[in-house]
């Protein structure tokens, strides 16, 4: 079992890209149908991009308009990771982070922001708020998935979870990609 | 936009960008909506997003634009205002032109 303490072992990190679509162990979480990615950004074709590209490889997409959409989400269903816009009406991404690790500790729910905010300030409040990562955009989608890749290896799927449960959806999908959880 | 196929196939770009064109036309229309003093908030939420979405799809002109309004936002004059919107529109239309000449949409 990997060591885990709230605080001091989140699994933050700088990165560097590189492609990891051909991992094995990656590939295989996800074609088992149990890797279950939340994408939360209020910008549709922000969301239809991050869904795409990850439906594409095989996961089980949600995605949320709003932080207050994605925290409905979170208490009805189970998610291996969540994409998390900061810049939203309504409730920030940082207050619904703040709301996500009131029940989910980072070890449990890797949070990984999202955001065109790219100033230090911005990263270092989302990783002291209990971020597990930051991707800034333009998106680099290796980058995106090295990091979902490797938050997912730190943390174990949920062998219960009852797949039955899991249709849910807000938007519909992108045409192409077809594993989205999304239901009209 | 090549690098954007080749992550996500050529359909999954058509559709993207349909998406994103539906939403940029949206937010252009309610920038002009939008008056300085009482609505700064919304002004930077829109410049932000429109940064971001823009950037995601290569068109970094439209995406510099956008965030040149965004980091001004907050104490732009309503004459820079109109005249920030108006690069704003000539940089969005040529972003466009340019996606409809690659035939990407429509």
């Amino acid at each position: 079992m990997r060591r885990f303490v709230e605080g001091t072992d989140r699994g933050q990190s700088t990165f560097s890209a590189k492609s990891a679509k051909n991992d094995p162990t990656i590939m295989s979480l996800a074609n088992s149908n149990q890797v279950r990615l939340l994408v939360v950004d209020d910008v549709a074709s922000s969301r239809a991009l991050l869904s795409c590209y990850f439906s594409n490889r095989g996961f089980q997409i949600a995605q949320a308009d709003s932080g207050a959409a994605a925290l409905a989400l979170i208490k009805q269903q189970s998610f291996d990771a969540v994409l998390l816009d900061i810049f939203m009406p309504g409730m920030d991404g940082i207050e619904v982070l703040r709301r996500i690790r009131l029940t989910h500790s980072s070890f449990h729910l890797p949070v990984i922001m999202v955001s065109a905010k790219t100033s230090k300030l911005d990263i270092k409040l989302s990783l002291d708020m209990g971020a597990n990562d930051y991707i800034t955009k333009p998106i680099d989608f290796s980058t995106a998935f090295t990091l979902v890749q490797k938050h997912l290896t730190n943390t174990p799927l949920d062998p219960e979870r009852d797949q039955s449960a899991l249709p849910l959806a807000t938007f519909p999908p992108v045409a192409p990609c077809s594993n989205d959880l999304n239901v009209d | 936009l090549d690098s954007l196929v080749a992550e996500i196939g050529f359909e999954g770009v058509q559709q993207t960008l349909s998406t994103f064109i539906a939403e940029a036309d949206r937010r252009l229309k309610r920038f002009r909506q939008l008056a300085c003093d009482p609505d700064r908030y919304v002004i930077e939420l829109e410049a932000h997003a429109l940064k971001g979405s823009a950037g995601n799809f290569g068109l970094r002109h439209l995406s510099e634009t956008a965030r040149a309004l965004e980091h001004s936002a907050r104490e732009i004059t309503a004459n820079n205002y109109a005249a920030a919107l108006d690069c704003l529109e000539q940089s969005y239309t040529t972003a466009r032109t340019y996606i409809t000449k690659q035939c990407i949409v429509g």
